[in-house]
């Protein structure tokens, strides 16, 4: 008789409560940086920490003809840059590299497939994997049908209990490209095999927003219209494209950041306490979110109130001279791409109408910063003339220092009444003195063990797609002006107008 | 490197200015003071020369007001009072902790003593107490600590007599203390039962662990409170019943039903003077499961299964060695906020089999 994992009497006494069962991974571009950077350094991670079950194994597949052992040794130096137990004993590395695999064959050649499976098959033999496979799909977009359609036609999806697939981002390019890849992936898997991985919903600090907002009593009901004037959400690079110019060429920023990570903190913000905590009773309140979310260009629609684009020219990144976006290499050198959006949306329910919610994101700005801050309204009364109070901010932050702060007003010691702003402030840092898992650890082990919680649903992405689709519209339309900023700076200064023709201002961070 | 840096020097009070005197070092220091807890701790012997470093590491991880006592050869109590913050932020950047040493004298009245902690224990957040030293429920000053404690940490390797000293505190728990009890020697088996349970998640060895009839379980000297927790552990979670014991050459030969069917376990101390903390030899009617864990460099641990006619394949899995270390024990088990069941049961059903043994 076949028995679940859960029903291991064992494994109820695990430390890591989440025991996976064994499982093969599949890595499609098992070349390109995301493997040797985060996906290997990740499970080699949770390997350190046995959280992978004893019978796992990783078969990289990519166009290049490499030996396993090679295969190894190129992931043996990621391993030791990236991975957190970079200094584990040799023997994790050994024991943990016998399982790792490599395939090289061409992603739209049937025989690849073929002879992946009789891999797999020898490999289930070596390493008691039993059949379980995990597909991690992170080539080029253009091969996700592709190689989809593959998976299928070799027979290789057709059990929902044993095989996943991950999808990378991008996930689509627009709403249509979107629907059409959902369509593709939903005719050869069921939605609880697909795994739309956005490494965002990874982080810690991220996770800690359902904790801190479903977790404590004190905060949620003040997270309404009654107590909040605006949110603001930034997310801020310092980095301009490091060599990846081909593909952001094509994306830019509304498809690189917008349509993914900051509409997932949005929904982590403004959605309301789900039924449970599991994947639909989740997503479901993700997408009501979306569904009510739309950019606030006030009356007659103007976009420009809403939306600024910018680009970035030359400038400065700490002390070191950086050049402007079309000086990158191979950028066009009349390119449009947008480096910097800001954004303003309001979400038409009960809880948030009336509070606008303003976006911002993109590169080569002053800081590296990503942080969600919930400002409150003023006080009814201005019980002490002499004095301006500023507001009460509460703020998030998720990098570079994950904690959260609360800003108000105390009096400053003395005869008279001098108000001054103090922060509260709860750093991760210092008080859990523990290092923070990668996301892909978190994520990774998520899809293995089949929580879905983290990962976005199809009707998830499509609805984040038809958010985005009248920005994109607009910048195609010219009808949102491209906004150069310097480098090293806080964005265009258009986007300081954006919020303060509501009366506030970005939080100086 | 040490992993606290002292912000002052530590200087002796009396015991009714230690409040006074911490002011004092905040005041002119102008670091940060952090507590999200307060910690206190009870050491048979005094720290050599100024702070423990197990306690700076654990205060460094996990800022709280510790409060080490220990008892003295000297009247009544007195105390010394520091300082510190983590070496590797400075002073200016980091979040720093108190700590309060208190040299517990023959005579000091254990009133006063209850009466000077509840003063020195921070409001409003919880009183672990670490109590480093062979427990014994019946000794006043513990009792006295435990009372002011929400959790109590402790170190069941550290009896002395565990068939003795185990049952009184498995009768506590079982009595439904609301007080969280961690167990590090517990904590510190958690790698190889999670080593243990990888083992049978594959649904072809899954198999195998309903059908064990006999355990061949060796343990090194100084190991067998952590060899008992381990074997009581499969056994519970496998729904097996201690029923009896025969007399063996060597250890115990016991005997452990489930219905109608049987399980011996082979319970010895190994002879070779070097030996693992333990090795487990699980056996099926299919197949044999070897489990065992090796205590040389690097606190390695490899399970072997072996398959009978269906053949043989070998696992390791290498737990990292600071994870055995006190300070990771301890940083896991002061956020324990809820009393591990699985423990309890563990530690109750030790003792029901304890008590057997004693004649």
């Amino acid at each position: 008789m076949m028995r679940s994992l859960a029903e291991n009497p064992l494994r109820d006494s695990s430390r890591s409560e989440r025991g996976a069962a064994p499982v093969v991974m599949v890595i499609f571009g098992a070349s390109g940086d995301l493997t040797a950077r985060k996906l290997i350094p990740a499970l080699f991670d949770l390997g350190c920490e046995r959280r992978l079950p004893s019978q796992f194994a990783v078969v990289g597949l990519s166009r290049s003809p490499l030996s396993h052992e090679a295969f190894r040794e190129r992931l043996k130096a990621g391993v030791h840059s990236f991975a957190r137990h970079d200094d584990a004993p040799p023997q994790m590395w050994e024991n943990f590299s016998k399982g790792i695999f490599y395939h090289s064959g061409d992603l739209k050649d049937p025989q690849t497939y073929e002879k992946l499976k009789a891999l797999l098959a020898q490999v289930d033999k070596e390493r008691g994997t039993a059949g379980r496979r995990l597909f991690y799909l992170s080539t080029s977009p253009n091969y996700f049908p592709i190689i989809l359609e593959q998976l299928s036609q070799a027979g290789m999806l057709e059990d929902p209990e044993t095989s996943k697939v991950i999808i990378e981002k991008p996930f689509g390019t627009d709403l249509e490209t979107a629907q059409a890849l959902n369509q593709k992936v939903l005719s050869v898997a069921k939605e609880r095999q697909v795994y739309r991985i956005d490494h965002y919903l990874g982080k810690e600090t991220v996770q800690n927003l359902l904790v801190f907002r479903f977790g404590n009593a004190i905060f949620e009901p003040l997270w309404n219209r009654n107590h909040l004037s605006h949110i603001q959400i930034t997310v801020s690079e310092t980095v301009g494209l490091e060599g990846r110019a081909g593909y952001y060429e094509e994306a830019g920023v509304l498809k690189d950041m917008v349509q993914n990570h900051l509409m997932q903190l949005l929904c982590l913000v403004c959605m309301e306490p789900p039924v449970a905590f599991d994947a639909k009773s989740v997503r479901d309140e993700k997408v009501k979110v979306l569904k009510a979310l739309r950019l606030d260009s006030g009356v007659g629609g103007d976009l420009s109130r809403s939306v600024v684009r910018g680009q970035y020219a030359s400038g400065w990144a700490g002390s070191l001279r950086v050049p402007g976006y079309r000086e990158e290499p191979d950028v066009q050198v009349d390119s449009s791409t947008a480096t910097y959006v800001a954004l303003k949306f309001a979400v038409d329910n009960w809880r948030w109408k009336g509070v606008p919610i303003y976006l911002r994101t993109g590169k080569r700005l002053t800081k590296r910063v990503s942080e969600i801050a919930l400002q409150f309204k003023d006080v009814p009364q201005q019980l002490f003339p002499d004095e301006a109070p500023s507001p009460n901010v509460l703020a998030l932050r998720i990098q570079p220092d994950q904690g959260v702060s609360l800003r108000f007003e105390a009096k400053r010691p003395g005869p008279k009444i001098q108000m001054q702003p103090v922060n509260m402030d709860f750093r991760y840092g210092s008080a859990f003195g523990m290092e923070t898992p990668e996301a892909y650890e978190r994520l990774l082990l998520d899809c293995m063990v089949g929580d879905q919680t983290l990962f976005t649903r199809a009707d998830e992405v499509e609805e984040a797609w038809r958010v985005v689709a009248p920005v994109l519209q607009g910048w195609e339309e010219n009808r949102v002006p491209l906004s150069i900023y310097q480098a090293g700076s806080w964005g265009p200064e258009e986007s300081d107008r954006l919020i303060q023709q509501d009366g506030f201002r970005w939080r100086r961070l | 490197m040490s992993a606290v840096v002292p912000l002052s020097d530590v200087q002796t009070v009396p015991v009714t200015s230690i409040e006074q005197q911490l002011s004092h070092i905040w005041s002119e220091a102008g670091a940060t003071r952090a507590a999200t807890f307060n910690l206190m701790i009870y050491r048979p012997v005094a720290p050599v020369g100024g702070l423990d470093e197990v306690v700076g590491v654990v205060t460094a991880q996990n800022p709280c007001r510790a409060i080490v006592l220990f008892p003295s050869e000297e009247e009544g109590l007195s105390a010394q009072v520091g300082a510190y913050c983590p070496a590797s932020g400075g002073k200016s950047a980091s979040v720093c902790c108190e700590y309060i040493t208190l040299q517990v004298g023959t005579n000091a009245p254990l009133g006063q003593l209850r009466s000077l902690l509840l003063s020195l224990l921070i409001p409003d957040l919880p009183a672990v107490l670490w109590w480093d030293a062979p427990i014994n429920v019946e000794d006043p000053l513990f009792k006295g600590l435990e009372d002011l404690s929400e959790r109590l940490v402790f170190d069941s390797a550290q009896l002395k007599n565990p068939s003795q000293d185990l049952p009184p505190l498995a009768d506590r728990i079982h009595a439904g203390s609301s007080r969280v009890f961690s167990d590090l020697n517990w904590s510190r088996l958690a790698p190889w039962r999670e080593l243990t349970a990888q083992a049978f998640d594959a649904p072809t060895t899954r198999e195998a662990l309903f059908n064990l009839n006999r355990i061949d379980l060796q343990y090194g000297k100084q190991f067998e409170n952590e060899a008992w927790l381990y074997l009581v552990w499969l056994t519970t979670r496998l729904n097996w019943t201690y029923k009896s014991r025969d007399g063996a050459e060597s250890g115990l030969l016991l005997h452990f039903l489930n219905g109608d069917a049987q399980l011996d376990v082979n319970f010895q101390e190994a002879q070779t003077p070097e030996q693992e903390p333990f090795s487990a030899h699980l056996i099926s009617n299919q197949f044999g499961t070897t489990v065992i864990r090796s205590s040389d460099e690097g606190h390695h641990g490899c399970l072997m299964i072996d398959m009978d006619g269906i053949g043989t394949s070998q696992v390791c899995q290498i737990a990292p060695s600071d994870e055995h270390s006190l300070e990771q024990l301890l940083s896991h088990d002061l956020y324990t906020r809820k009393q591990d069941h699985l423990w309890e049961e563990v530690v109750v059903a030790t003792a029901q089999i304890y008590r057997s043994l004693t004649p």
